[in-house]
């Protein structure tokens, strides 16, 4: 029995090592192999889930690159920023979509569970710590295993089709152009409160990420992408307030959630479509032309442009 | 719980380290462990089923005990019976009842009377067909005197119930499988190395071969319309291989996991597409049911002992009652038919025995006789298999109507050689070549993977195995149950 324990023990051992290293060396390939995909010289990058993918047009801001991605959440944010730091991206500003939805704990389980897990930990398998890999492990081992043992593999080394699995959307992310309307349910939800419950995973992420791009003198500005309906409840607007000054009490932070837009803009509550975001784009490139990146006090700098702007019919 | 999943392989290191070091001191303690983790196992399922698994164990076990007990011939046979109705009363209502009440309703409406028949809304339990002929088997073999009754509850429940052949068999006897669970049993090296080495090979013919082919088996038969001629032959090629590998791959995993645990299971398969001749492939697929059939309905019948038509009807009705066994579908039963016809001219000329030996046994190239042999047979078996296959029988004949459609012109050579380059995968073909290359070095053995050649060369041996496990998971992406626990 010892024997048999052992020479077993050895192999699952040699297995899982081999496993490892191609993980490991499959995913820097790859990542290294697409750092080449995008314009590493943009002095503007924007990072977040699908409100800034889908509300930045970086064609219309100048010299600026939005690498956003749907659903994705501040601890894959995380990943994907070390990556990029490999692959030596040149911004000198990140913009990080920041609002009470992503402190959420349905973003928190983001990390976490099978449908988001299997989509990013393979983008970014080899940049993830021991402990964060221990982290997700421990939150859902079924699908971190089958993430690492199956998905990840297949993925990196471009074999999806092969193994029926789905293949990676873009790595980086980008912008989306949404073609759609909002719809009249959407309408009617437009008035509903809304009461957040704050996680606290995603939160730690953010920092990470705060903490590594200014290591690296990149400056950092959080912001929020306009919405159609920002029903939060009084207690949820002032528990993210406290959440901001608690734990970004010296970070900037642009809040374009008001900015003025009709409703035929939206896609969906939270989304602008392809019109929305020109307009809202346009108004980006002109707040960077005007000097928003120099000024000393960008978030006064905004609320003056803001105020500037005529009143949108969605709050009508 | 599938054979192939995360949960199987946390699962049973778990039974396998508390089987062999927490209760091992006491056989008994071993087998009260086996039947509650068989339940658990099972129930994983339907929790449900499992007070119907336990009233049928209850039901052959007392049973069994009266027939023993009785004295006269009639008392004996009542409880046969009484068994043998109960059992296959379930049976028949959870996989029969709809058939036949919608066949019923469907024949009744030709002569003008229409009725909206009731039907069963529920899933066959999993695994009924094969606990169903375990307990058969113990109570017709305690009735013939075959075997003696067993009188302690929890061997028996094990013998009906034990996790690796519960949902999809071999179809155990209790001549062989009591007598293990009632000995004690002592770990021994080599068995469970070849134990996990069947595993391994089992889980390679389901993931890597089954799983693969069908992908195109079911792209070509879920769109034979769009296909014609050899296309349609090889989507019937890959749905043998898809079920081969699928079911014998289910049959490795079982043997190998019952040997790690110190039990030998019967053997299911053995290379059956090597089969020179139709009575070849009989004696060499699904053997537990084939010689189950043999046994408590064939020979019953009056096996080959009587005249021709009494050979031709008995070898009719083995062949159609175990197409019906695989489901409540005409086209099983034709299925059975059709093997039935093949079965048939050998056996009227007395050559249904003429290869009983394993194909070029010591040599490493088969004649160019046998060759066309297997070729055959195999091509006869993948006409049988579109039956087994398809939706229905107006399909099947339609499917095996279309495969000569233009047979004669170059045009459906072309789409064969577009259908192999452009949308299969030349993986699956590669894969197929290394299982067929692997199963013909290791035909003399109870597995492919068995020996190799290899015993001499670890290095070698372990970086085989290494790709094989790799590929095995790597593939392992979608969940995709076994043909067999439908039946």
């Amino acid at each position: 029995m010892r024997g048999f324990l052992l020479k077993t023990g050895l192999f699952s051992i040699i297995f899982i090592l081999a496993v490892v290293v191609l993980n490991i060396y499959a995913n820097k390939r790859k990542i290294l192999k697409s750092c080449h995909n995008i314009s590493l010289n943009s002095e503007i990058l924007f990072l977040g889930n699908s409100h800034p993918e889908c509300a930045l047009n970086d064609v219309i801001i100048k010299n600026s690159i939005n690498l956003s991605n749907s659903g994705e959440c501040y601890f894959y944010t995380y990943q994907k920023t070390k990556a990029l730091l490999n692959c030596n991206i040149q911004a000198k500003t990140v913009f990080i979509q920041f609002s009470p939805i992503e402190l959420t704990t349905k973003w928190d389980s983001a990390i976490w569970e099978k449908k988001y897990l299997l989509e990013f930990l393979p983008q970014y398998i080899s940049v993830l710590s021991l402990d964060e890999n221990l982290f997700v492990f421990k939150k859902n081992p079924r699908d971190f295993l089958k993430c690492y043992f199956v998905t990840a593999i297949m993925k990196n080394m471009g074999w999806c089709n092969f193994a029926n699995i789905k293949c990676l959307k873009k790595i980086w992310g980008g912008y989306r152009s949404l073609e759609r309307d909002i719809d009249s349910s959407d309408i009617k939800n437009m008035e509903k409160e809304r009461i957040i419950i704050f996680g606290e995973n995603n939160i730690v992420y953010l920092s990470k990420t705060l903490e590594i791009l200014k290591e690296r003198n990149i400056a950092v500005v959080l912001v929020s992408m306009p919405i159609a309906s920002k029903n939060y409840s009084t207690s949820t607007t002032n528990k993210f307030l406290e959440i901001k000054k608690e734990n970004f009490p010296s970070e900037t932070w642009l809040d374009f959630s008001s900015f003025p837009l009709n409703l035929d803009d939206y896609a969906d509550l939270g989304h602008l479509n392809y019109k929305g975001s020109k307009k809202f784009s346009v108004f980006f490139n002109s707040l960077i032309e005007q000097g928003l990146l120099e000024s000393s006090d960008k978030e006064v700098f905004v609320k003056r442009a803001l105020e500037l702007l005529p009143v949108s019919d969605k709050n009508l | 719980m599938l054979f192939h999943t995360i949960d199987f392989a946390i699962f049973f290191p778990i039974i396998f380290a508390l089987y062999w070091f927490v209760f091992n001191k006491k056989i008994k303690l071993q087998n009260a462990f086996l039947l509650v983790s068989s339940y658990y196992f099972y129930s994983c399922w339907d929790w449900r089923f499992l007070f119907l698994l336990m009233f049928s164990t209850v039901l052959d076990f007392y049973t069994g005990l009266k027939i023993e007990e009785s004295e006269g011939v009639k008392k004996r046979k009542f409880w046969l019976w009484l068994s043998i109705s109960i059992n296959l009363g379930f049976l028949g209502l959870f996989k029969y009842y709809n058939f036949f009440i919608t066949s019923f309703a469907e024949s009744v409406s030709v002569l003008g009377i229409k009725f909206d028949p009731w039907t069963l809304k529920v899933i066959l339990p999993v695994g009924i067909s094969f606990y169903t002929f375990h307990g058969l088997s113990y109570v017709i073999d305690i009735y013939n005197q075959r075997i003696k009754a067993e009188r302690n509850f929890v061997d028996y429940s094990v013998f009906v119930s034990f996790f690796p052949l519960l949902v999809a068999g071999p179809i155990e006897r209790a001549t062989h499988l009591l007598p293990q669970i009632k000995r004690e049993r002592i770990f021994d090296y080599s068995k469970a190395v070849d134990g996990l080495r069947q595993i391994l090979w089992g889980l390679f013919k389901k993931v890597v071969v089954a799983d693969q082919c069908a992908i195109y088996a079911n792209m070509i038969f879920n769109n034979s319309e769009q296909y014609n001629g050899p296309v349609l032959f090889l989507g019937a090629i890959f749905f043998a291989f898809q079920i081969y590998g699928d079911f014998s791959g289910y049959s490795d995993i079982a043997l190998g996991t019952a040997r790690l645990l110190g039990i030998e299971l019967l053997q299911n398969f053995s290379y059956p597409y090597f089969s020179r001749d139709i009575a070849e492939f009989w004696r060499r697929w699904h053997i537990s049911l084939s010689s189950w059939f043999k046994d408590y309905l064939y020979i019953p019948l009056g096996g080959s002992m009587g005249g021709t038509w009494m050979r031709i009807r008995n070898t009719f009705a083995i062949f159609l009652v175990s197409g019906f066994w695989h489901g409540a579908n005409f086209t099983f039963i034709f299925w059975g038919f059709l093997n039935a016809l093949y079965f048939i001219p050998l056996l009227l000329v007395g050559k249904n025995r003429d290869n009983i030996g394993v194909v070029a046994a010591g040599k490493v190239f088969p004649s160019l006789k046998e060759v066309g042999q297997i070729l055959l047979t195999f091509t006869l078996t993948c006409f049988a298999w579109i039956f087994f296959r398809a939706e229905n029988i107006t399909l099947a004949f339609l499917f095996i109507k279309n495969i000569f459609v233009g047979i004669a012109s170059k045009k459906v050579y072309i789409d064969l050689l577009n259908f192999i380059v452009f949308k299969a995968k030349y993986q699956v073909f590669l894969f197929l070549f290394i299982f067929i290359l692997i199963e013909w070095i290791g035909r003399e053995r109870k597995y492919g993977l068995e020996y190799l050649g290899l015993r001499n060369y670890a290095f070698l041996r372990w970086t085989l195995y290494l790709v094989i496990l790799f590929f095995v998971i790597a593939l392992s992406a979608e969940k995709n149950e076994f043909i067999y626990f439908q039946f």
